[in-house]
């Protein structure tokens, strides 16, 4: 249900000001209102606020420190303590504070960049030498020059014989130089030369001369010798590694040690912020200020008490219920018994109702599970269910796992009592394990009375909505609504009756009533929507046809269950039998679950909740400390 | 051959609204995925826009089953 809500209006001295703000923000009731009021005062602080939060962010990304769930409100409670200075100074310190603090850790994040720049490059390296490491490390090429060259494939004959020539006719017809080649890419070769020292000048000249380009090794390592090249490539390959993860242990430690402080330090301001709004909008004069808002009347009494009894002649609480010209705007706070609460979330989905509408849930609570029951509708199958139910509640992480977790408990015992009623486990096991007989019909049999069954609960389902609909026409004397929604309830009713004449022993009466109805149902629905509301009509015919599909997908899962036993059949208690039956019975409750849960959830939000809901409302939002979990979405 | 022609109307009756489902699923889903990405609060209302062409596949089923029932 809608809880009622009550216009606030807060006048308190100006004295107290951010005494009072600070309550109304820890009591966590008034939605405020501030869409009216216009900041007073200047803005500088709240944009020194907005940019240490920004400040703080950021080094929490930096730290890359997300364990905002650890953080307990004892720790926000201390930090809180310690930064007891006056706003400005506390700004101007914090900030201070950042700036070192970022530069040093700009630091670490620089040399962690530059190591991990180099390491990429000396790893290219020591892929390029592999194919010339033993050729380099020969003993035969010792106190010769060895040098890399970067040379065109196209060209790569031509350079050698010219590399050759000029060799030999350095040292008349002899010449002992050696090589090897191995191309990267499709044009291009590295040549790895080995000469005699006298001759390496000869060799860079020839090599340049012919379009070759010297290869370097990063500048970090580019030592005289390539043999030394080659080993200072190696150690380094093996160093750089280690000192990344020192500096990754370093930034871990400061994050452990500094992400709690500077998270706490975030929330704070973040709050400080909050109310600092709150305050520059509260409409202040300099001896008083007001704030408005809305807040639930079943938690004003409490509240109003304890403003007063804190605060006394220095706030004056004025209070009055909200006009019908205002309920587009008053915030919609649902509140539900524990039992149906869970089913809130399928609202959650959607925009809220409107402030003094319907809210659907209790009804959601009993057709949701009961439809979906009727879709699996398999002892077996519920029991699976229920184990997973159990671990989402149990165990669920977050209030919405747990509420997941509820909303199945209910699929499971629907589900148990509906394999009851169809005498399913896992198909047709139980029947030929322990001769399960169905309680009302085998529903791969007896198609028919289950789709009709289907019909006659959508057709019950949708009167429902129908009649919620006509009920807030008549709430909100919405002409319109009502005519529409009479109109169409009495053009179903008068099908039913039209119907039941075919067969009723008392057609007689049956007969003319109907007729009587359809004509009323006719008139009452052009006067409510005109052409458009016949279409509405025939809409309604459509939606409680498209509840046959509770029986259409309750049968096809009680034909996969049995397809998975025939296996079984056909390939004899075998491994691969079973495993084929296993395979396809967990198959067919992924379906089974995934399939009943979408389809009964469209039936509420389309055949149902289509018929009056209205999703214009605004959530319902106190001036509250937010819950911890939720710092890091924001 | 009676059998037959009944099996492939039955077949029919469900095979071209699942093909039909299928296409109004695909495009229905790539743009809802479009949209939630970013509003993630139309979360609901694309769910039920994705589930809406089973409608066809479903009456289809219901079909061929009527057809296998009645004729078989």
């Amino acid at each position: 249900m809608i809880r009622k809500m009550l216009r606030l209006a807060v006048w308190g001295t100006a004295s107290r000001k951010r005494e009072i703000i600070e309550t109304l923000h820890d009591f966590g009731v008034l939605h405020l209102d501030l869409q009216s009021a216009v900041p007073q005062h200047s803005v500088t602080e709240t944009d020194s606020l907005r940019m240490l939060r920004g400040k703080l962010l950021g080094m929490l990304e930096i730290l890359h420190w997300d364990d905002w769930g650890a953080l307990s409100e004892e720790s926000i409670r201390k930090t809180k303590e310690r930064l007891s200075l006056p706003l400005d100074q506390l700004t101007e310190e914090i900030d201070k504070s950042l700036d070192q603090f970022r530069e040093r850790l700009a630091g670490y994040a620089k040399r962690k960049e530059t190591l991990q720049d180099l390491y990429g490059r000396i790893k290219n390296s020591r892929e390029m030498l592999r194919s010339f490491r033993s050729f380099i490390k020969d003993p035969a090429q010792a106190d010769r020059n060895i040098s890399l060259w970067w040379i065109d494939k196209t060209e790569a004959s031509k350079v050698m014989t010219s590399l050759e020539d000029s060799l030999k006719s350095e040292r008349e017809g002899s010449c002992s130089y050696s090589h090897v080649t191995h191309a990267f890419g499709d044009n291009q070769l590295l040549l790895c030369v080995c000469v005699p020292h006298a001759l390496q000048p000869l060799a860079e000249r020839t090599l340049r001369g012919n379009g070759g380009i010297r290869w370097r090794a990063p500048v970090e390592c580019d030592e005289k010798d390539t043999i030394d090249i080659l080993h200072c490539i190696d150690t380094m390959f093996l160093s750089i590694p280690d000192e990344i993860k020192k500096i990754n242990e370093d930034l871990a430690g400061t994050a452990l040690e500094w992400g709690p402080k500077l998270a706490s330090m975030f929330i704070l301001i973040d709050e400080e912020l909050e109310e600092n709004v709150v305050a520059q909008r509260s409409n202040p004069t300099e001896e008083y200020f007001l704030l408005e808002g809305w807040i639930p009347a079943d938690v004003f009494a409490d509240a109003s008490a304890f403003l007063k009894e804190r605060f006394g002649a220095s706030i004056f609480l004025h209070w009055r219920y909200p006009t019908s010209d205002e309920w587009q705007d008053v915030p919609t706070a649902l509140s539900n018994p524990s039992g149906t609460r869970p089913y809130q979330l399928f609202i959650s989905l959607l925009r809220p109702p409107t402030y003094n509408t319907f809210d659907p849930t209790s009804f959601i609570a009993f057709f949701f599970p009961f439809f979906a029951g009727c879709m699996v509708g398999d002892i077996g199958y519920a029991l699976l269910i229920f184990v997973i139910s159990s671990f989402l509640w149990v165990k669920g992480s977050t209030p919405v796992k747990k509420d997941v977790g509820k909303i199945l408990f209910g699929v499971a015992a629907w589900s148990f009592l509906w394999g009851i009623a169809y005498g399913e486990f896992f198909g047709d096991i139980g029947h030929r394990l322990f001769h399960m007989e169905p309680l009302w019909v085998e529903r791969s049999h007896a198609v028919l009375p289950v789709m009709a069954f289907s019909v006659s609960l959508g057709a019950a389902h949708v009167l429902i909505g129908l009649f919620i609909g006509f009920v807030r026409g008549l709430r909100e004397k919405n002409n319109h609504l009502r005519n529409e929604k009479g109109g169409n309830i009495l053009i179903l009713l008068a099908i039913f009756a039209l119907l039941a004449s075919l067969k009723a022993p008392f057609s007689t009466v049956l007969f003319p009533s109907g007729i009587v109805l359809l004509l009323l149902g006719l008139i009452l629905l052009v006067a409510g929507g005109g052409i458009g509301g016949l279409i509405e009509g025939l809409g309604s015919i459509g939606n409680i046809l498209s509840y046959v599909r509770i029986a259409a997908i309750g049968l096809s899962s009680a034909i996969l269950a049995m397809v998975a036993s025939k296996f079984v059949d056909i390939l004899g208690l075998s491994i691969l039998g079973i495993l084929i039956a296993f395979l396809i019975h967990v198959l067919n409750f992924i379906l089974a679950i995934a399939g009943s849960g979408l389809h009964s959830a469209r039936l509420h939000y389309v055949e149902f909740m289509g018929k009056f809901y209205d999703g214009n409302g605004k959530y319902y939002a106190p001036f509250a400390r937010r819950r911890r979990t939720l710092w890091k979405k924001q | 051959m009676e059998k037959a022609i009944i099996a492939i109307a039955a077949a029919l009756a469900v095979g071209l609204p699942a093909l039909a489902t299928a296409y109004a699923q695909a495009k229905i889903g790539s743009a809802g995925a479009g949209t939630v990405a970013e509003k993630p609060e139309t979360a609901g209302t694309m769910i039920i826009l994705e589930a809406i062409p089973e409608t066809m596949v479903i009456l289809g089923f219901v079909v061929a089953i009527m057809l296998i029932l009645q004729f078989a």
